[in-house]
């Protein structure tokens, strides 16, 4: 058989080895399913896998099993039956998996060309291939040390290949090895030779601990732990205090069970029948054909108080409560004795109790506790309170009916939310736990239930209302399973998390209201999770009316499809006669379009998308003026032969004068029907660009330019040709000539206008500047003469 | 954001980079030696909370800059951080540019790499050194893991073939008291895409910052976007409080004790002071230089080159210069923030004194430098040593604020910039223009050159950055500050939506529809697309002013809100105002299911119900938001940053906090009477906000006052402002978390039963 127990004290999976050999028996089917059993050896699940060769089984923290298959397919099923399934691609499965080593949250899988494929999570498994290395023989045996233990945070693999064991890069020149183990820490490995030679090492392989050669054949397996200093073996609830090294490998023997310590003694268990080991994070499960062992240290408080001969406070206070019991007065002398270590005895006893497997030794060792605390003036009982309820837990886990036998340890490592998702997932939920026990009233209501959906949505909410922190997904879901799905959805109303609800919803097809909901929650990327589910599993024609009857669904999808670049959206407009954005799509697109044929194409296709609605008036005359400059623009690349597509109306226009073209301009201008204020400033632009001084002189006189003639001096100024300017100052408005006259200099006629407009403020201004000491002495009578 | 926090000794919000930082560790640390490329959107932000040495310590080797091209490396694993935006994943995956795509290039030789080794078997010794199976890709996502990027990476065909992780950097404190997610274009995002996206990574932050101080007892704030912020809040805190089984929600999760309460501030509901051209030193900084992650970025020229007018070529430069910098066209980043002595003393500070004030400053480390000679005893010498490191370090940022100066008065000094000033005075103050300013806009327009540069900022081609309906570029490029800036299209835009939004019923259709002719000669008829989002967003539209203002063509067109509308702070308000208070927008419930408000209106920067034609001319008349008597030396209002006109933004805040400056000078003072508090400078750092989008900002006050009033009292202002009006009150104890711990007890006696 093959074998996999899941962590703290979980279920076994079962499986017949197909590799080994069966006596021929045409009666019996050959079983190939995997049987799933209690740690008490009830069977609770059965997974049929007909045909299927399945290389490997793991269970991991969340007590799923993880199958893969010999094709690379890897199904990972809960205790309640459901899987999920993922491949390790294409070579994987031509070529066949021929071993897998597993972590918590991942696995490597070896092909049959031993090439290793890697998965780091389970969750979103992403194969990977690890580095290529190339050999002809099989590795003897091979195991992975965890990333989230090793120094580059990816998962290392040591491989036994002839004399070396292959880790990244390290090589190690002994073996060839036959069994590989990893301590749960990662640090230590235990190799075991053909020889039988057991040596342990730090897994970077710098330092050897220990070698010791239990048996000269190879061990069948080997387990690596890396416990304290003490083992004790629970079996028919005898305790035997055995002491052994820092840390210890077993390794099984057919029928042996051998513990090697890292100074190389060994101790040995022997058992009827074969075993098999499997690794717990402190300690070693053992199994046989009808025996399930817990090899484990012996904690340091046990031993306190059982080691024979021991006068450590706590035995001390242990054996003062056994007199106590005999009412012997000794009892009293011996706390007496203890004294001011009494807490510590206290502590010790509590701490013994949680290791203690058995009941009435944990009644004996806390009531002895509690005894020694009542001689403690001030001692916090909270301890001894809580170490109670743990073991009662405890107790209550590891009983026959449940059997999830746990250490205190194992029990401590873990979330209680886990505990109890375990418990959930074996549907024990009326055990032991309250919030458990609602959420099963709720299940069950409505597995039995026939009654009508609304009284059963009240009998379910009155139950509920009080407890918060139930997950209403679940009930729902359940809910939804059984065919009430109207009553799922009401209940989900009461679900806070929108991330919870939205799946839900939609798995159940409520489109319009999984929408509506991502929406409310103000998650935009559930809002694109709804719209992308949508996108796939509907119809086109359904999918586009559920969108546009949605305002902010319309705006995420055209985003979507924007970014995407995806076409779909045309379609979407089309469909939704939203011609204005049908255009803009076309326009946007073209941006880049130098080609003017293709242009003026396009621009007759968004015209004609347009002029379908009267309400675009306005955007359809624009494009309509756009495809006229586009003609006009034509005709003036061929006449002048100079590029002009792609220019605005103005720039056009501005160019036709530069070139020297002002007839053009004038049509173009008429043509388009440009107001003149505009034409002026163009012009006269272009026209100072071109240094035409005489063609704007002439323009200055055609009329009385609309702009005025500030302009024209502006622009002169900035040509730096003050006395084209001048001429233009002078048909300026008076009261700006005298500041005009000194930007450009002339600080005589800034004098004379000055006069004209009574501009003290210019006059001053120009007495400041001038150096003609004549103009100064004429400003400063003059100046002189007018505040007389 | 902005925090304001007056007692900083308990509320230092520096220490969220620590967070930050270390997370950052834990990615950088998921893979050993590795090439990094990012998403240049992300250089910025994360330069305030780390450096390169950082990095490097964490085996970073390279840097690179997510560009079409994939980095030119040998190292084998890759470290992407991104953006989670389409584009950009798309040029990760690699086929967004057909060039030579990143990762597909990889992934090819990866492939044909594979079949030479499995189908021909030849060349694996030639190839072994470079096989490309070796190589790993890892990208995460900031500040999140979204579904769209793993669906644009399943489509590419990638997803399987890289790691992906998500890097929290949510709110990056850029000074003690201002953090932003430093997210651009959020506020096109939000008004014009509809896309909430950065709302959500608001909410996000800000339960974490909750995390850190408690619970914000009081949620106030004014626009649609801020309420569906702190609708998210509260419900984000009532999905904690129901995730959390054995009573999580105690300890950190309590009532915040040092903030008060926290004021979201919807970009919309003061469209007009980012058009607006600052005139604070910090503000005329942005506007000519540009800051991006509190840093700017200047030639490396310092005040020599004053003379030549023109960007002198390189070789010049180095010329005329010879060793004292490196070549002209380096830029400098220089980082702008409080602990910069020089730029804290004057950042806040009107233009026209910025200089006075620097010059005193030179004088005094003048006089400082001159003490050496006075050191008579050994000591006094000592003391001068023990000086000289701060001494020079301000002399160093005193010589770049004072040619910074310079640069900046070439440019307010032109005629240009006066004349752009007296149009945005006269609009802010009347809300109507001149024949003469008329005049200069028309001229604007009729020389407007769609060819030239904008702002380096959006380095996206002109059409679609036009097309964006973003007007918010308040930078010039650094390299043209010439004396007269181009008439660009941002320029022009930036005027004509101050005049849109000013102007009130003034602007008439008709007014619009020349505006609109004339821009599209001038800039080309495809920007009618510009014209129609900006009209969207509510910064330049046809009619103004009329009451029929609809929302935009949304499906969902109930306006009725009133039915969740149990205002929230039951306690305090009064039965009448709580009713004028749901008339208004109806207030955010806290009933049984919170509705977002989305489903039901699409957010709006007009206002709902105004009951005023002219919004902007009441808020201006009661608010007193201009005035004609500016004291820019010795400012005693807001008012100075604008040399004349009060952000609305700020006015509400002080509206909020019953500063006396808004409630005096109010017309409605008698009716409000707020409690006196102290006057406040920290409009200030307000004023510069130069954000886009929502940019919600976080007030806590210790004052007598604070906030507890509410907008109490200000009932007609709000209706005249966009968006919802928010007012949430949280409480200490959800009945939700007093009822956990209740379960965490039922839980432990009942187990007992069955021992």
């Amino acid at each position: 058989f093959r074998i996999a127990a899941a962590p703290y004290g979980g279920p076994i999976a079962l499986l017949r080895d197909n590799q080994q050999l069966l006596e021929a028996d045409p009666d019996q089917n050959i079983d190939s399913s995997v049987h799933i059993y209690s740690a008490n050896g009830s069977e609770i699940g059965k997974i049929e896998c007909d045909g299927i060769n399945i290389v490997g089984m793991y269970w991991t923290n969340k007590e799923e099993l993880v199958c893969i298959q010999e094709d690379g397919q890897v199904r990972i099923f809960t205790l309640v039956g459901k899987s999920t399934t993922f491949t390790l691609g294409d070579e994987a499965r031509e070529r066949g998996i021929i071993d897998c080593k597993f972590w918590n949250n991942g696995l490597v899988a070896m092909m049959s060309n031993y090439q290793l494929i890697t998965v780091d999570n389970f969750r979103e498994p992403k194969p990977h291939n690890l580095a290529e290395y190339s050999f002809d023989e099989s590795p003897r045996s091979w195991a992975i040390i965890p990333p989230h233990l090793t120094l580059s945070h990816h998962v290392e693999v040591l491989l036994s290949i002839k004399s070396t064991i292959l880790v990244v890069d390290a090589f190690l020149n002994q073996g060839p090895f036959s069994h590989i183990a990893v301590s749960p820490n990662g640090r230590l490995v235990a190799l075991c030779t053909e020889t039988g030679l057991i040596q342990v090492i730090s897994s970077n392989f710098e330092r050897s601990f220990s070698e010791s050669t239990p048996l000269t054949t190879p061990p069948d397996s080997a387990v690596c732990s890396y416990c304290g200093q003490d083992w004790d073996v629970s079996e028919n609830r005898n305790v035997i205090p055995i002491r052994c090294g820092t840390d210890a490998v077993v390794a099984s023997y057919d029928n042996f069970a051998v513990l090697v310590g890292p100074f190389g003694d060994i101790l040995s268990f022997e058992y009827d029948s074969k075993i098999y080991l499997v690794q717990e994070m402190d300690g070693v499960r053992v199994f046989t054909k009808d025996l399930h062992d817990f090899l484990q240290k012996v904690p340091e408080s046990t031993r306190n108080v059982f080691q024979i001969g021991s006068t450590s406070p706590a035995a001390l206070l242990y054996n003062a409560y056994e007199y106590l019991q005999n009412r012997s007065p000794k009892a009293d002398e011996i706390v007496r004795s203890i004294k001011h270590d009494l807490a510590l005895a206290v502590d010790t006893c509590i701490a013994a109790a949680g290791n203690e497997p058995l009941l009435e030794f944990q009644q004996m060792l806390l009531r002895a506790a509690s005894f020694g605390k009542s001689f403690i003036t001030v001692y916090n009982g909270d301890k001894l309170v809580d170490m109670c309820r743990h073991i009662r837990l405890l107790n209550t886990l590891s009983a026959y009916e449940l059997s999830v036998p746990v250490t205190l340890v194992q029990f401590q490592s873990l979330p209680l939310e886990d505990w109890i998702d375990r418990l959930v997932n074996r549907n024990q939920h009326f055990l032991a736990l309250k919030i458990c026990d609602y959420l099963d009233e709720a299940r069950d209501k409505i597995r039995v239930s026939s009654e009508e959906e609304d009284k059963l949505y009240l009998t379910i909410m009155s139950k509920l209302s009080s407890v918060p922190g139930i997950s209403f997904v679940e009930i729902a879901e359940t809910a939804n399973a059984h065919g009430y799905s109207r009553l799922a959805v009401k209940l989900l109303k009461h679900e806070p998390k929108a991330g919870n609800q939205v799946p839900l919803l939609l798995s159940m097809n409520y489109a319009a209201l999984a929408l509506e909901e991502a929406i409310n929650s103000g998650d935009a990327d559930l809002v694109y999770f709804v719209i992308l589910h949508l996108y796939k599993t509907q119809n086109l024609g359904d999918f586009f009316h559920l969108v546009s009857n949605n305002a902010v669904a319309t705006h995420f999808f055209e985003k979507y499809c924007r970014e995407q670049g995806a076409t779909i959206l045309e379609d979407f407009y089309f469909q939704n006669d939203a011609y204005n954005k049908s255009s803009e799509l076309v326009l946007v697109e073209n941006l880049h379009e130098r080609d003017p044929n293709k242009l003026v194409a396009n621009l007759r296709v968004v015209h004609r998308l347009l002029s379908k609605n009267k309400s675009y008036m306005f955007e359809a005359s624009v494009t309509a003026n756009g495809i006229r400059l586009l003609n006009e623009q034509q005709k003036l690349e061929h006449e002048l032969e100079e590029p002009f597509v792609g220019l605005t109306l103005n720039q056009t226009i501005s160019k036709c004068i530069l070139k020297g073209r002002p007839n053009k301009a004038n049509k173009l201008r008429n043509d388009f029907n440009m107001s003149e204020k505009t034409f002026y400033w163009i012009k006269l632009h272009a026209l100072v660009q071109r240094r035409d001084w005489v063609e704007l002189d002439k323009f200055a006189r055609v009329k009385k330019p609309p702009i005025g003639f500030q302009p024209f001096v502006e622009e002169c100024i900035k040509a730096f040709q003050y006395t084209e300017s001048a001429k233009y100052i002078a048909k300026c408005d008076i009261k700006l000539q005298p500041q005009l006259y000194i930007r450009i200099g002339r600080l005589h006629d800034a004098f004379q206008a000055s006069i004209a407009a009574k501009d003290v403020e210019a006059m001053r201004a120009i007495a400041a500047q001038t150096q003609d000491e004549s103009l100064r002495l004429e400003v400063q009578s003059y100046l002189s003469g007018s505040r007389r | 954001m902005k925090l304001y926090n007056r007692r900083q000794k308990q509320v230092n919000i520096l220490e969220l980079r620590e967070a930050i930082r270390n997370e950052l560790i834990q990615v950088l640390d998921s893979a050993s030696s590795k090439a990094l490329v990012i998403d240049p959107d992300l250089s910025g932000p994360l330069s305030v909370v780390t450096d390169i040495s950082l990095l490097r310590e964490h085996g970073v080797e390279k840097v690179y800059y997510l560009e079409s091209a994939p980095p030119d490396t040998s190292l084998t694993q890759h470290l992407y951080l991104s953006r989670p935006q389409v584009q950009k994943i798309k040029m990760i995956a690699g086929k967004h540019s057909p060039i030579s795509p990143c990762l597909a290039w990889h992934l090819r030789r990866l492939v044909a790499g594979l079949l030479m080794l499995t189908h021909t078997k030849i060349g694996h010794i030639k190839s072994s050194s470079s096989l490309p199976d070796s190589r790993s890709y890892t990208l995460y996502l900031v500040p999140r893991r979204t579904l769209l990027c793993e669906r644009v990476l399943e489509d590419e065909g990638v997803l399987g073939d890289l790691t992906l992780g998500e890097f929290r950097m949510d709110f990056v404190p850029l000074e003690r008291d201002l953090i932003s997610l430093e997210l651009g274009g959020t506020f096109r995002n939000l008004y014009l895409d509809g896309d909430f996206a950065s709302i959500y990574y608001a909410v996000r932050g800000l339960m974490a910052i909750q995390g850190r101080y408690g619970f914000f007892p009081r949620i106030i704030g004014k626009g649609d976007y801020a309420q569906m912020l702190a609708e998210s809040l509260v419900r984000m805190r009532r999905e904690l409080g129901a995730n959390s089984r054995d009573g999580i929600a105690q300890s950190p999760w309590a009532i915040s004790t040092q903030f008060d309460s926290i004021v979201i501030l919807d970009r919309a509901t003061d469209l007009i002071t980012p058009l607006l051209t600052p005139l604070t030193y910090e503000g005329l900084i942005d506007e000519v230089f540009g800051i991006k992650n509190g840093c700017t970025e200047m030639d490396s020229v310092s005040s020599v080159d004053t003379t030549s007018a023109a960007v002198p070529t390189a070789e010049a430069a180095d010329a005329t210069e010879g060793g004292v910098q490196r070549s002209t066209g380096h830029k400098r980043r220089l980082t702008l923030n409080d602990t910069d002595p020089v730029f804290s003393r004057v950042r806040g500070l009107n233009f026209a004194v910025v200089g006075s004030v620097l010059h005193k400053m030179a004088k005094g480390l003048q006089d400082s430098y001159e003490s050496r000679h006075q050191a008579k005893s050994v000591q006094e010498l000592r003391r001068f040593v023990g000086q000289l490191g701060d001494l020079q370090s301000s002399h160093q940022s005193l010589q770049n604020h004072l040619a910074m100066t310079e640069r900046i008065l070439r440019r307010t000094q032109t005629s240009d910039f006066d004349r752009m000033l007296e149009l945005e005075q006269a609009l802010v103050s009347t809300g109507d223009l001149t024949k003469h300013e008329i005049a200069y806009l028309e001229q604007i327009v009729a020389l407007g050159d769609p060819a030239a540069t904008p702002p380096p900022s959006n380095g996206v081609s002109l059409p679609s950055v036009g097309a964006s309906g973003q007007p918010y570029y308040q930078q010039q490029p650094s390299g043209a500050v010439t004396a007269e800036s181009p008439n660009t299209l941002h320029k022009l835009l930036r005027l004509l939506c101050l005049y849109y939004l000013t102007s009130g019923p003034s602007f008439r259709a008709k007014t619009y529809d020349a505006w609109c002719n004339e821009f599209l000669a001038a800039f080309g008829y495809h920007h009618r697309i510009t014209l129609a989002r900006l009209n969207t967003v509510g910064l330049f539209g046809p009619v103004s002013g009329s009451k029929t203002i609809q929302p935009i063509s949304s499906g969902g067109s109930i306006r009725s809100r009133q039915h969740n509308s149990g205002l929230a702070d039951s306690s305090s308000s009064s039965s009448a105002a709580a009713a004028a208070a749901t008339a208004i927008a109806g207030g955010v419930g806290t009933t049984q299911r919170i509705k977002g408000i989305l489903g039901l209106v699409i957010p709006s920067t007009r206002p709902h119900r105004p009951s005023h034609t002219n919004s902007f001319g009441y808020l201006r008349k009661t608010l007193s938001l201009c005035t004609d008597n500016v004291r820019e030396v010795d400012p005693d209002d807001i008012h100075y940053v604008y040399s004349g006109y009060a952000p609305l933004s700020v006015r509400l805040l002080q509206c909020l906090v019953r500063d006396p400056a808004v409630v005096g000078s109010s017309s409605q003072s008698r009716r409000r009477g707020g409690s006196s508090s102290i006057p406040r400078n920290d409009g200030t750092k307000s004023a510069s906000v130069t954000g886009d989008g929502a940019e919600p900002a976080a007030a806590e006050d210790s004052d007598v006052g604070g906030v507890s009033g509410g907008w109490k009292g200000w009932e007609d202002i709000l209706t005249e402002i966009p968006g919802a009006t928010v007012d949430i009150v949280q409480r200490s104890r959800d009945p939700t978390s007093s009822a956990v711990a209740t379960a965490g007890s039922l839980f432990l006696s009942d187990s007992g039963k069955y021992l």
